[in-house]
């Protein structure tokens, strides 16, 4: 995903910079300038930091570029006369700079850059800003100079029977911190000096956690990335670095055996902590983890662990500067389940930079001001409000629903001290569509609503703006179940005195389709076997047998899993015993988008979903096979042959239905509705363990022809 | 469950929706709902098991047209027919829905026993779905049905198997 965005800054870089200036071998005009370069809150002191072209450039061979890379522990070989400069990332891909060339190799593949590097007599200069984002740096411009920061690159979730992971990948190694605040369950893990594009609300399909919130704060030169995990109750958990420093997990589970990471994830490093007993009581010692052998830069020194690191995390500052990404790029963020993140507070009266004592990187820098980046940035898109409405909730309050075109859209928003009270958002690059509405409350503790295009230049504004009769407290945040709606609910409630009066925010919309989990790379070994239903939905089911389709889907998965690990495969199964995937109380997108997580996650070669089928026709009986995709009618047929000769019964056929676990997973995935428990003649062979067997089998041999057998790891 | 303070409130987001709808640049507009040809609409019921479609033809009034004639089509459907109902699927007993249409979307909130749950088989489902779909579309401007379940977008009915969060079309059934 950042690979993608910086991908398109450097093209867009490249496209103007090819543009307006030729590739020139010799004779380029460097200017010396005294501009800061800040990486990771460190100044970096170069020898021949130059200007060409409008961008920043140093020789190969410069103790400021080795600097700078071994900030994020990165390393340059460069051998003077040669034509090629190669960096070595911390997660050791190979940056390539190659003279009079106009693209970097990043692993071999091509990134365009605005100009090529260059050499001015023995020295070879490279272009700063492509470096930096080839490094998966975000890269910020001041008054002063340039702020690279590296970045919390993706944040994701994994939950199976025993555990849920929430991974976080990093683009330099991170000194993070930990913090759990028992009182609300919310385990946080801090990443000082480290910004995001990840923002946003993800919500855990499994047992063992509610949300993941992803939040920045503090100044752009020196951000604060913070993951917050909401833990449930009686949940164990613990934080692993894993794969070379660039990797934290934080595993939750209900057992202290299942803490520990399985043999398919290195873990390298140590545990940070485990702490034992419940969520909702476990007491935790302030700690600081510094990956060994990870540099220590001087600016975190300052961030020393104290009561701080266990402070209570009741609201979750949000301090969002303008993206650097490209907002085509879309974040690693579901939907949030409520509306409940609050536009927050961050306490500044100045809400384009939130100081943070101690954490700046420099005097200079002290409050690096958002000029952009000096290489062309694509504008944001520019977002439409199609539709208002409001609906009632809970507590006596009311939800302003504002549908948007799409996200990410950034807010502002400024209340006045009682007994004033007025409260105004302002939704930025936007535009209202239709004419100005005032909205007539009959809340008796709001007079009016105004929704106006507040701004056109330089920048769309709508505000929103609440007129109270008393205080109240407003939360700003995603509607559930909605793709594209931004929830703006108003309660009586009023706020606490020192609550802050300001602050900024960003929403990102995320369809759990979209982007729940990332997709592993095919394990060619691998099946998800998914049993249908379980916990709370039982299926189907025929009381005279005593058959409850989801005991019988479970029962034969369980000889599937049994069958294939026989015939060499590894097996995942999205449920091991009387369960819901996902989470109890969610809707049913979550329950059955957490199986295609499951299988996604995994990477799976196949999935299937065991089913049995009913009918109000009761004399409908025999197996049917289903698959969604047309390039699945294969591997259904395949299924679908192997199962019934083996159960002897009904051939149903193979049909295509829009069923959801099938339409959702990323591989060839089919749901086979074994048998009609509906049906006597079905029934009767249902309640008998052989034919179970038998049916195990049947779906075993169906996966074995279509695939040819599991095949070993590339 | 919406009180009578937001009452004042809705026609204004209304006016506000249909300002949305017809703002100058905004040029789509929805295809015409035609009344039925000579006062006839058919309700296509669908066979369990084979999913074939069992039509039967309702007289109707004329003058009926967009949400009320979708209303009419699902009141009969909802119903069933007179005769072979023991081999054809129909919503649950209890089942209501509210239908109305906005260019070629008919959008049907149904309520009843399916917004707890649905304990049945997938293929009955299916076929339950599919007769929805295809009463509707037979209505001439309408193309897709967009389902809600106790007036929210679900990704299926909790114990269920279709994918319910995208608008239904005859291509939604199509083998």
């Amino acid at each position: 995903m950042i690979r993608s965005s910086a991908g398109v800054l450097c093209a867009v870089a490249a496209l103007s910079g090819l543009l307006a200036v030729p590739a020139r071998a010799a004779g380029v005009p460097v200017t010396p300038t005294d501009a800061k370069v800040f990486v990771a809150g460190k100044a970096i002191a170069f020898e021949r930091l130059g200007i060409a072209y409008g961008d920043p450039v140093a020789p190969a061979g410069d103790a400021g570029i080795r600097a700078m890379l071994a900030q994020v522990q990165a390393q340059i070989n460069w051998q003077p006369g040669t034509r090629f400069a190669v960096v070595t990332r911390a997660d050791g891909v190979l940056i390539t700079l190659t003279l009079g060339s106009n693209a970097l190799s990043v692993d071999g593949r091509p990134v365009a850059m605005p100009f090529a590097p260059f050499y001015r007599g023995a020295d070879l200069y490279v272009p700063l800003l492509p470096l930096a984002r080839s490094l998966q740096l975000g890269v910020r411009g001041f008054k002063g100079g340039y702020v690279f920061v590296p970045q919390v690159l993706t944040i994701t979730a994994h939950s199976d029977a025993h555990r849920t992971v929430v991974s976080m990948t990093t683009s330099a190694p991170a000194a993070y911190r930990t913090a759990f605040d028992p009182k609300h369950g919310v385990l946080s893990i801090m990443f000082p000096g480290f910004g995001t594009d990840a923002l946003g609300t993800l919500p855990l399909s499994g047992r063992d956690g509610t949300d993941v919130r992803t939040t920045q704060d503090g100044p752009p030169g020196f951000p604060t990335t913070t993951v917050a995990i909401g833990v449930k109750h009686g949940i164990h958990f613990a934080a692993h670095r894993v794969d070379g420093a660039l990797a934290i997990d934080a595993v939750l589970a209900r057992s202290d055996a299942a803490l520990h990471l399985d043999d398919s994830t290195t873990a390298v490093g140590h545990v940070t902590r485990t702490v034992q007993g419940t969520a909702a009581t476990a007491t935790v010692a302030p700690a600081t983890a510094s990956p060994s052998g990870a540099p220590s830069p001087t600016a975190l020194r300052t961030q020393a662990p104290s009561s701080a690191a266990v402070a209570v995390q009741t609201a979750h500052p949000v301090y969002i500067p303008r993206p650097t990404a490209t907002p085509t790029s879309t974040p690693a963020v579901g939907p949030m389940p409520t509306p409940t993140p609050r536009a927050t507070p961050t306490p500044t009266s100045s809400p384009a930079v939130s100081p943070s004592p101690g954490s700046s990187p420099g005097s200079s820098a002290a409050e690096p001001t958002e000029l952009g980046s000096p290489s062309p940035t694509p504008t944001p898109a520019e977002q439409r409000i199609t539709d208002v409405s409001v609906t009632d909730i809970p507590n006596g309050g009311t939800r302003l629903t504002l549908t948007l075109t799409g996200s990410p859209v950034s807010f502002e928003w400024h209340r006045l001290a009682d007994p004033d009270n007025r409260y105004w958002l302002d939704i930025k690059g936007v535009t209202l569509t239709g004419p100005s509405q005032t909205l007539t409350s009959g809340l008796p503790f709001v007079k009016e609503i105004h929704i106006t295009q507040f701004q056109v230049d330089p920048e769309r504004i709508v505000r929103v703006a609440i007129d109270p009769t008393q205080a109240i407290d407003v939360n700003v945040g995603p509607v559930a179940q909605s793709g594209n709606q931004m929830g703006i609910e108003i309660e009586r409630t009023p706020p606490q005195d020192d609550a802050p009066r300001a602050g900024v925010g960003t929403i990102a919309f995320a369809t759990v389709q979209a982007t729940p989990v990332p997709r592993t790379p095919t394990q060619r070994d691998l099946v998800v076997i998914d049993p249908g239903h379980g916990g709370n939905d039982p299926g189907a089911s025929n009381s005279a047998y005593g058959l409850i389709e989801s005991n019988l889907t479970l029962t034969i998965s369980l000889k599937l899993r049994d069958a294939l690990r026989r015939l060499g495969w590894r097996v995942v199964m999205t449920r091991d015993a009387d369960y819901e995937v996902g989470d109890p109380k969610g809707d049913d997108h979550q329950e059955l988008q957490a199986r295609c997580d499951v299988a996604n996650a995994a990477g799976a070669r196949v999935f299937v979903s065991v089913h049995i089928n009913a009918s109000v026709a009761h004399s409908l009986n025999g197996t049917t096979t289903y698959y969604w995709r047309p390039a699945d009618k294969t591997f259904a047929q395949a299924v679908q042959d192997a199962v019934v000769l083996a159960d002897g019964i009904n051939n149903a056929g193979v049909k295509r239905n829009n069923f959801y676990v099938i339409k959702n997973t990323t591989m060839p995935a089919v749901l086979v509705e074994t048998a009609f428990l509906s049906n006597t003649h079905d029934a009767e062979l249902l309640t008998r363990s052989e034919f179970l067997d038998k049916l195990a089998q049947g779906i075993a041999n169906g996966i074995m022809n279509y695939t040819g057998g599991p095949q070993a790891p590339l | 469950m919406i009180g009578p303070r937001l009452r004042a409130w809705l026609p204004i987001a209304a006016v506000l929706a249909a300002m949305v709808a017809f703002t100058p640049g905004c040029s789509r507009k929805p295809p015409p709902v035609s009344q039925p040809p000579n006062g006839h609409i058919t309700v296509d019921f669908v066979d369990a098991g084979t999913e074939a479609l069992a039509p039967v033809d309702y007289s109707v009034d004329p003058n009926l047209q967009g949400s009320q004639l979708a209303d009419y089509a699902v009141t009969q459907l909802l119903a069933g027919p007179a005769t072979g109902r023991d081999t054809i699927v129909l919503f649950p007993q209890g089942t209501t829905m509210d239908v109305s249409v906005t260019g070629d979307t008919a959008t049907v909130n149904i309520a009843g026993p399916l917004v707890k749950g649905y304990q049945g088989g997938a293929d009955d489902e299916s076929a339950m779905f599919k007769s929805l779909t295809y009463t509707l579309t037979n209505i001439s401007g309408i193309a897709r049905v967009q389902v809600l379940v106790g007036g929210e977008k679900r990704a299926a009915l909790s114990g269920g198997h279709l994918e319910l969060d995208e608008p239904l079309t005859r291509e939604t059934f199509a083998q």
